[in-house]
């Protein structure tokens, strides 16, 4: 039978989206007691509706408040005083580790959102952009950078006391997905911007404008934010021990249509060009796109571990190619505009 | 007339008075002015954090013996059962040990023949531990005002927003009963519970330091101040009184400006149109 994996993945982003911004509707208060225990990364804090805690949020607590205050006071640093991070690190990872990349294309509601406005986009016949080739290194070093600064370095200096409290939670100030999930639930208040202090109102704008660029760009660029997520570099670094991957069975073929890396939402070129384990790269998300625009039998395949659960096949590529073009577009849309463009010639 | 020396004695002595008034007694009184909040009838008990894992429960206006420490876990593990602290001059020390942290009930009881009093508050220690949604409706007491839920470590009671409570005697609901509400600044308010024992309470405003003046904590910053939900009940034997002592904080949009926050995102948003533009040279 020849199942079209994004309508199965768009059935599950929109079951997640549900509980992830109005679990707690569902289950009741403390729903972050009840589901997280089972699914402990999949939503902000900040979103008293939801149904789960987002990962990145600990990160930043241990980070400030243990950590940084310990060392502030004990001015030395010891195994007590990684104990806490790493303990939460293996906590959220074992869940991670089980779903790793899959997280972002499947479960993430801001990654639902950003790729339900690329489809509006391209229903409403808007240019469709990808990150050009010389500025593709630039953007991939973002992720790490934020990782870096914002989850770890700002909140441990926030944690010894050498900068102000906003920057204990520095990330979450910024985190689109904060105002996105809060306004989703009827909430403004995250929108508000901070007036407090200086570290507020700076956090405020960087996170306002952040937000306010990604929904307008999404439009035309497929998940412009999941470029610089900090989640993205976390999952990167133990995608090499996830069950979950993406790999590639060499084909003398491979490499000239490059179907795989126009259907990749996160314009990976690598998927063309490259073969077998490298194919699995830091930004996949394992959204699955490539697989199906993959026109060639068992080329690209997704596995759990040494099981298929999903391949290429001509036959899939062929239905999914009747609708729809790897970019995005619509193909009856796109074989207007081309009518439209010989007419003119 | 008076002499000379006789003014400057005269002088002196006021001069004496009004020292023993600036840095004697004045002081005293004003202390005691502190010690005694008027804005409740009910008594008030102080807590001072004292690190992570202690917190020191002091008895300002009445005379409670023991302080009783629920767990988070009671309830669920039989092994975790409710600690009883003993009330000194210092107040009682609550400690938590082997990094069992999150929400802890803390109750302070006394009683006579005709009149039992029940103080109860919620303590956050600051370490992992397990939910405390069970330790909520465990039974504490005969008259029991719980919350419906707790606001937990990233959320609060906050003006000009609504949060429920559930009154119950012997664990079955009050309807129709009088809560009370208190907060200092004469903030006194009625409510009354539905029918199936829950009040909703409003929290309601009060005036705030402006962004410069908030105390000078690292992380959470936000000004906060006491309040205390009382509610009686009369059996014919006796009166039961029962307060629920907590903090809320100023309304959500406290040092937060709605207007700016759409502004900024609208600039974002004309960066990200930028794009929208057909690039150069570009037919479709």
């Amino acid at each position: 039978m020849n199942i079209s994996l994004s309508r199965v993945r768009v059935w599950v982003q929109a079951v997640l989206f549900v509980v992830t911004v109005y679990g707690g509707v569902v289950v009741g208060p403390y729903a972050a007691d009840k589901i997280s225990t089972a699914l402990p990364a999949l939503s902000c804090t900040y979103d008293m509706q939801n149904g789960a805690w987002c990962a990145l949020r600990p990160f930043q607590h241990q980070t400030s408040h243990q950590i940084g205050d310990t060392l502030a006071r004990t001015n030395s640093a010891s195994w007590e005083l990684l104990k806490p991070i790493l303990l939460t690190l293996v906590g959220f990872l074992t869940f991670f580790v089980v779903l790793n990349k899959a997280f972002c294309a499947w479960v993430c509601p801001l990654g639902s959102t950003q790729e339900f406005l690329y489809g509006i986009g391209r229903r409403l016949r808007m240019v469709s952009r990808v990150v050009p080739a010389p500025w593709l290194k630039g953007v991939r070093s973002i992720k790490w950078i934020v990782l870096l600064l914002f989850v770890f370095v700002l909140p441990l200096a926030a944690g010894l006391g050498w900068l102000p409290g906003a920057a204990a939670e520095a990330w979450c100030r910024v985190c689109p997905s904060r105002i996105l999930t809060t306004l989703l639930t009827g909430s403004g208040e995250q929108m508000a911007l901070p007036t407090g202090d200086v570290g507020d109102i700076l956090f405020g704008l960087l996170g306002n404008g952040l937000f306010g660029f990604m929904l307008t760009a999404a439009f035309v660029v497929r998940q412009p934010f999941c470029r610089i997520c900090p989640m993205l570099a976390l999952n990167a670094i133990f995608k090499r021990i996830a069950p979950l991957r993406l790999t590639k069975t060499p084909h003398p073929h491979c490499g000239r249509c490059r179907s795989c890396h126009a259907a990749c939402p996160m314009d990976i070129p690598e998927i063309a060009s490259i073969h077998e384990k490298e194919v699995f790269h830091d930004d996949c998300t394992l959204c699955g796109r490539c697989i199906e625009f993959c026109p060639q039998e068992r080329v690209l395949h997704l596995k759990c571990g040494p099981i298929t659960l999903y391949h290429s096949r001509p036959e899939t590529f062929r239905a999914r190619s009747r609708t729809e073009l790897a970019n995005g577009s619509l193909r009856h849309q796109a074989s207007d505009s081309r009518k439209r463009m010989l007419a003119n010639e | 007339m008076l002499g000379r020396k006789k003014v400057i004695k005269i002088v002196m002595k006021m001069m004496l008075v009004g020292w023993f008034c600036m840095f004697g007694f004045l002081p005293w009184a004003m202390a005691a002015v502190q010690e005694l909040p008027t804005w409740t009838p009910h008594p008030v008990l102080r807590k001072e954090v004292k690190g992570r894992s202690q917190v020191r429960i002091v008895d300002v206006s009445s005379n409670l013996k023991e302080i009783d420490l629920y767990p988070p876990s009671v309830g669920r593990d039989p092994a975790q059962a409710k600690l009883t602290i003993p009330m000194t001059k210092e107040g009682a020390a609550l400690m938590v040990h082997n990094a069992m942290g999150n929400y802890h009930w803390i109750s302070a009881q006394s009683m006579d023949q005709k009149e039992e009093f029940t103080w109860g508050s919620v303590h956050f220690f600051s370490m992992p531990g397990p939910s405390p949604s069970v330790m909520l409706t465990v039974p504490k007491s005969r008259l029991e005002i719980i919350p419906q839920p707790l606001p937990r470590e990233h959320s609060t009671y906050r003006a000009e927003e609504t949060w429920a409570f559930l009154v119950r005697f012997d664990q079955r609901a009050l309807p129709n009963e009088l809560v009370t509400f208190y907060a200092p600044m004469q903030l006194e308010q009625r409510f009354f519970t539905d029918d199936q024992g829950v009040v909703l309470v409003r929290f309601p405003s009060f005036p705030t330091p402006k962004a410069t003046q908030t105390p000078p904590v690292k992380t959470h910053r936000r000004p906060v101040q006491p309040f205390q939900l009382a509610v009686e009940w009369q059996t014919s034997a006796k009166r039961f009184v029962t307060v629920f002592q907590y903090e809320y904080g100023p309304s959500p949009l406290f040092n937060r400006h709605p207007f700016l926050g759409w502004m900024v995102a609208g600039l974002g948003m004309a960066g990200g149109v930028l794009l929208w533009r057909p690039r150069q040279g570009s037919k479709a």
